[in-house]
């Protein structure tokens, strides 16, 4: 056990794919990161920059090359944590079809807490408490099949929960969403950590998600390169830029009115946010 | 190349018990040389519609035409229908089988009979349109990343030199950057010449660089017109839960608190010129 028995801590994490040693990529290339109990993570950078990989590592799909994880206080390279750290730290992918497995709703949240070997009366009982947590308790008889986007990534959820992690990972949920879609996931999640204190990794192209979290990591070239609120990232225009990642536009909005003179906080970024600072004007 | 789509209806395994329309009476036409933005939510018949658009899918009723020709006539080839009009789904992992990325962008020109200098140069150029490294053709397109896998896909469509390009998703799951990057390069297909239909549900990019938006909403054509004048329909745009850009909200909500903005604007800059020209009215101060 680590001394930190909260959260998640990484120290020196590297990891390199390849067939042989000619044609290594370093995927992470000295990770050193800490997430604390019930915080709301959203991970940034750009295609390749290795936010896949290390949310890998969090739920021993991967293993280190070098450095260590630990999940809640177990070492991911002690393989009798390996189920326990499963349990706990849960992960949604990208395509939501390719994680639905069996043909109605509840059969396929119970699969996770029937793997592991949970009572199946308390199975009942957690997968109607999984299905309420995301709203999708009417659908619970429904075909999978036939769910929207949005919600069947919500069932992807409620199959995690059922197994009552301290911790959800998320590999890009909303890429493949239509607005509404987006929108559900992204309630959903924020839901589940403030009233249910469940940790949020979250990990994201759209800029606009990452002012759901407290802390913003931003990832390149296997490295953590930047962290903070998402104001404090999000300030580092240059920066993000030459990541190749963005503002969200009202961020943008936002510093190009205070810089040509207009007396606002210069890095507001929501529309709320700004609509205020500008109806403050005299 | 013009395509008319004349009401259309599209029925799913008919006369079954699970019957479902997926099309209803669509008709829209695709002029020469549009860029066109079709949106709507999950399962609103976008990617059946333009599965109609080059003969994958068979109309249940109505037509498309195709340069005034019904592509389900007599005498057409549809192979050629299918090489003019250039599809990319949206799951690129699912359109990749060739051994290496160079393979499996030169598979469609092959498959036209391109001589082999043809091949190379179609897949180079097609290349440098999706900005793909050139060391990653000799690569196996199993080892790419998604994005990379993305731009393949696109690749491959291009490679036979479509008049019209329909592309399902084509940046979804990119980071801003490699999202831009490919947009751009549309675009610039587009200004050459091409026809180029955008099914996305990002409303930032169909409201930056399409000029023409459908909306879809259950098997349903419901909107046909200018960005601008599609993303002003707040209730209509609402009520099938898609959102206008950020910009167009938060002018929105200006109005709502007794400014006189425009509401009408898609873009950061346009934002920053419309709420510039408001304070200048109020007589606000700048620093």
């Amino acid at each position: 056990m680590n001394d930190d028995a909260a959260g998640i801590v990484i120290k020196g994490l590297t990891h390199s794919y390849g067939l042989d040693e000619n044609h290594r990529v370093m995927a992470l290339a000295g990770v050193d990161l800490v997430i604390d109990e019930g915080d709301f993570v959203v991970i940034l950078g750009p295609n390749g920059s290795g936010k896949s990989t290390l949310a890998k590592h969090l739920n021993v799909l991967l293993l280190p090359d070098e450095g260590d994880v630990w999940v809640f206080g177990m070492n991911t390279k002690d393989p009798d944590f390996t189920w326990e750290i499963r349990k706990n730290a849960g992960m949604v992918f990208q395509n939501p079809d390719n994680q639905i497995i069996a043909t109605v709703v509840e059969e396929d949240v119970a699969f996770g807490p029937e793997n592991l070997g949970v009572d199946p009366k308390e199975i009942r009982e957690r997968v109607t408490r999984a299905l309420e947590a995301v709203d999708m308790l009417e659908f619970a008889r429904h075909a999978p099949h036939y769910l929207s986007g949005g919600q069947k990534q919500r069932v992807a959820i409620a199959g995690i929960l059922a197994m009552e992690p301290k911790c959800i990972i998320l590999d890009e949920p909303t890429a493949m969403l239509d607005p509404r879609g987006r929108e559900e996931v992204m309630q959903t999640i924020t839901r589940l950590n403030q009233d249910m204190g469940i940790t949020v990794i979250h990990i994201t192209h759209y800029m606009d998600e990452a002012l759901y979290a407290d802390k913003v990591v931003v990832m390149n070239e296997g490295k953590i390169v930047m962290q903070g609120t998402p104001r404090d990232v999000f300030e580092e225009e240059e920066l993000i830029s030459d990541l190749g990642l963005d503002v969200p536009p009202i961020g943008k909005l936002s510093r190009m009115l205070a810089s040509h003179g207009v007396p606002i906080d210069s890095n507001a970024l929501s529309v709320d946010e700004l609509v205020d600072e500008l109806c403050q004007l005299k | 190349m013009s395509i008319e789509v004349k009401n259309l209806s599209h029925i799913y395994m008919q006369g079954t018990l699970t019957e479902a329309f997926a099309l209803t009476d669509v008709s829209f036409t695709v002029e020469d040389g549009e860029f066109i933005g079709l949106i709507g939510p999950t399962g609103s018949g976008k990617s059946t519609l333009i599965q109609h658009l080059n003969g994958l899918l068979k109309p249940t009723s109505g037509t498309v035409l195709v340069d005034g020709v019904d592509i389900w006539s007599k005498g057409v080839s549809l192979k050629e229908i299918r090489r003019k009009i250039g599809l990319v789904f949206q799951y690129p992992e699912q359109q990749v089988f060739e051994e290496t990325v160079f393979d499996d962008i030169a598979f469609g020109p092959r498959n036209l009979g391109y001589s082999p200098e043809e091949v190379e140069r179609s897949v180079e150029a097609a290349r440098q349109v999706v900005g793909l490294d050139k060391e990653l053709l000799s690569r196996s397109p199993f080892d790419l990343s998604g994005g990379q896998l993305r731009r393949v896909a696109v690749a491959g469509i291009l490679a036979m030199n479509p008049e019209v390009l329909v592309l399902d998703e084509p940046a979804a799951g990119l980071d801003p950057k490699g999202r831009k990057e490919i947009l751009d390069n549309i675009k610039k297909l587009h200004e050459s010449g091409i026809t180029v239909i955008l099914v996305s549900h990002n409303m930032e990019d169909v409201a930056y660089f399409c000029q023409r938006i459908l909306v879809l909403y259950d098997g349903t054509l419901i909107a046909d017109g200018a960005p601008r004048e599609v993303f002003t329909k707040e209730k209509l745009i609402d009520s099938i839960g898609l959102k206008p850009p950020e910009v167009t909200i938060l002018m929105r909500k200006l109005r709502q608190r007794g400014w006189s903005v425009r509401e009408d604007v898609l873009t950061v800059e346009e934002g920053f010129e419309e709420i510039l020209r408001c304070l200048g009215t109020k007589g606000v101060a700048l620093i």
